[in-house]
C-alpha cells in the first residue's frame, strides 16, 4: 500500500498530541489523517470513512484506548485493520493487555519520527 | 431477786472487750495500709514522671495534629494547582505548536516557491535545517501529554494521602462515646472542638468526591516494577 493510499485514524484526547501526531505523519510522507479525541469519536469515524490504519492512545474519556480497540476487534470488518497504539503506559502488564486486546504494535511516548516511520512501515 | 436484775444490767452496760482475734486482724490491717503507703510511696515518682511526660508530649502532640489539619485542609489547593498547571502548560504548548507550524508551513512554501530558481539549492540547504530543528520543537512538545499524564498520577496520590487524613479524623469523629470524652481527646490533640464536626462533614464530602474514581497508587507503584521498554515491547511484536 502506498502512502497515499493510507488513510490515517488519529486518536487522542489531547489536541497537542493529534497534532504532533499528523504533523510527524505529514513529514514522514502520510497525508491523510483524521483525528478523533476519545474511542467513542472514533468508532463513529471509523464507520463514517474509508479508515486502513489506526494510530490510539490509551488514556482517554468516555471510551479509552484498550476498550476502542476490543469493541473494534468485536467487529468482523475490522478483523484486519492495523491497530498500533502510542501511549505513556509502558508497563508489562499494560502491553500484554494491550496485545490480548488486538493492537499490532505498541509505542511509549514520547516517540521520535523514526520509530513511527519504521512501525508504520511494518504495518502496511 | 434485786440484785440479779442489778448484775444483768451491769452486764448490758459493760463495754465489748476486744478478744486476740480481733487484735491480729487489726493488725493485719494495718499492715495492709503500711502496705498501700509503701505501693503509694513507690509509685509517686512513677505518677511524677508521667506527668511531666504528659506535659512535655502535649505540646508534640497539638503541632502534630495542627498540622495534620492543615495539610489535611491544603490538599485540594495542590489539586487544583495541580490541575491549573495542566491547564496552562497546555495553552503554552499548543501555542508553541501553533507558531512552529506556522514557520513549517512558511518554509515550505519558500522551498516550493524557489525550486525552480538556479542555484538555489545551496540557498535551501540551511532552509531544510530550519525546518528539521522546527520539526524537532514540535516533537519535543510531546513532554507536555507526558508531564500531565505524571501530574495526573501526583494529583491521584494526593487524594490518597488525604483519604488516610480523613480516615485518621474520621475514626475520631465516628467514636461512639461521650460527647465530653470525644472533646477531651480532640483538645489534647489540639483539634478545634467546635470547628471540627463542621470540618469533618465538608471533608467526608470531600473525600467521596475525590476519591470516586481514583486508581489505586499502591497498585501503580507495584505496577513500576514491571516496566517495559520499547525494546522488550519491539521483541514482543517481532
Amino acid at each position: 500500500m502506498s502512502q497515499e493510499d493510507l488513510n490515517i485514524l488519529i486518536v487522542d484526547d489531547s489536541p497537542t498530541m493529534r497534532r504532533i501526531i499528523k504533523n510527524t505523519l505529514e513529514r514522514i510522507g502520510y497525508k491523510n489523517s483524521i483525528d478523533a479525541s476519545n474511542g467513542k469519536e472514533a468508532i463513529d469515524l471509523l464507520e463514517e470513512n474509508p479508515i486502513n490504519f489506526v494510530i490510539t492512545d490509551w488514556n482517554m474519556p468516555e471510551m479509552n484506548g484498550l476498550e476502542f480497540v476490543t469493541e473494534v476487534r468485536s467487529k468482523s470488518e475490522y478483523q484486519d485493520l492495523p491497530i498500533m497504539m502510542i501511549t505513556t503506559r509502558g508497563m508489562k502488564d499494560d502491553v500484554l493487555q494491550a496485545v490480548q486486546a488486538g493492537v499490532n504494535n505498541y509505542i511509549v511516548k514520547p516517540f521520535t519520527p523514526e520509530t513511527l516511520e519504521e512501525k508504520i512501515n511494518k504495518l502496511i | 431477786m434485786g440484785n440479779d436484775k442489778e448484775k444483768k444490767s451491769d452486764k448490758a452496760n459493760e463495754p465489748d472487750l476486744l478478744k486476740g482475734e480481733d487484735y491480729t486482724e487489726i493488725l493485719e490491717r494495718i499492715q495492709h495500709i503500711k502496705s498501700l503507703f509503701a505501693f503509694g510511696e513507690g509509685i509517686l515518682p512513677f505518677l511524677e514522671e508521667l506527668f511531666i511526660f504528659l506535659k512535655e508530649v502535649t505540646p508534640l502532640l497539638n503541632d502534630v495534629s495542627d498540622s495534620l489539619m492543615n495539610t489535611s485542609g491544603m490538599m485540594p489547593d495542590a489539586a487544583v494547582e495541580l490541575d491549573a498547571a495542566v491547564k496552562e502548560t497546555s495553552g503554552a504548548t499548543y501555542q508553541i505548536m501553533e507558531n512552529v507550524e506556522t514557520i513549517l508551513k512558511h518554509l515550505d512554501e519558500f522551498k516550493k516557491a524557489t525550486e525552480n530558481i538556479d542555484g538555489i539549492d545551496k540557498a535551501q540547504a540551511p532552509i531544510s535545517e530550519i525546518q528539521e530543528n522546527a520539526s524537532s520543537i514540535m516533537n519535543a512538545l510531546q513532554f507536555h501529554d507526558i508531564v500531565s499524564q505524571k501530574l495526573v498520577h501526583v494529583r491521584h496520590v494526593l487524594a490518597e494521602v488525604q483519604k488516610k487524613m480523613l480516615t485518621l479524623f474520621t475514626r475520631i469523629y465516628d467514636m461512639e462515646i461521650d460527647k465530653s470524652v470525644k472533646e477531651n481527646i480532640l483538645q489534647t490533640l489540639g483539634v478545634n472542638v467546635d470547628e471540627f464536626e463542621r470540618i469533618m462533614e465538608t471533608k467526608i464530602e470531600e473525600q467521596k468526591r475525590l476519591t470516586a474514581d481514583d486508581p489505586d497508587p499502591r497498585k501503580q507503584q507495584e505496577d513500576q516494577a514491571s516496566n517495559f521498554s520499547q525494546n522488550d515491547i519491539d521483541d514482543l511484536f517481532n
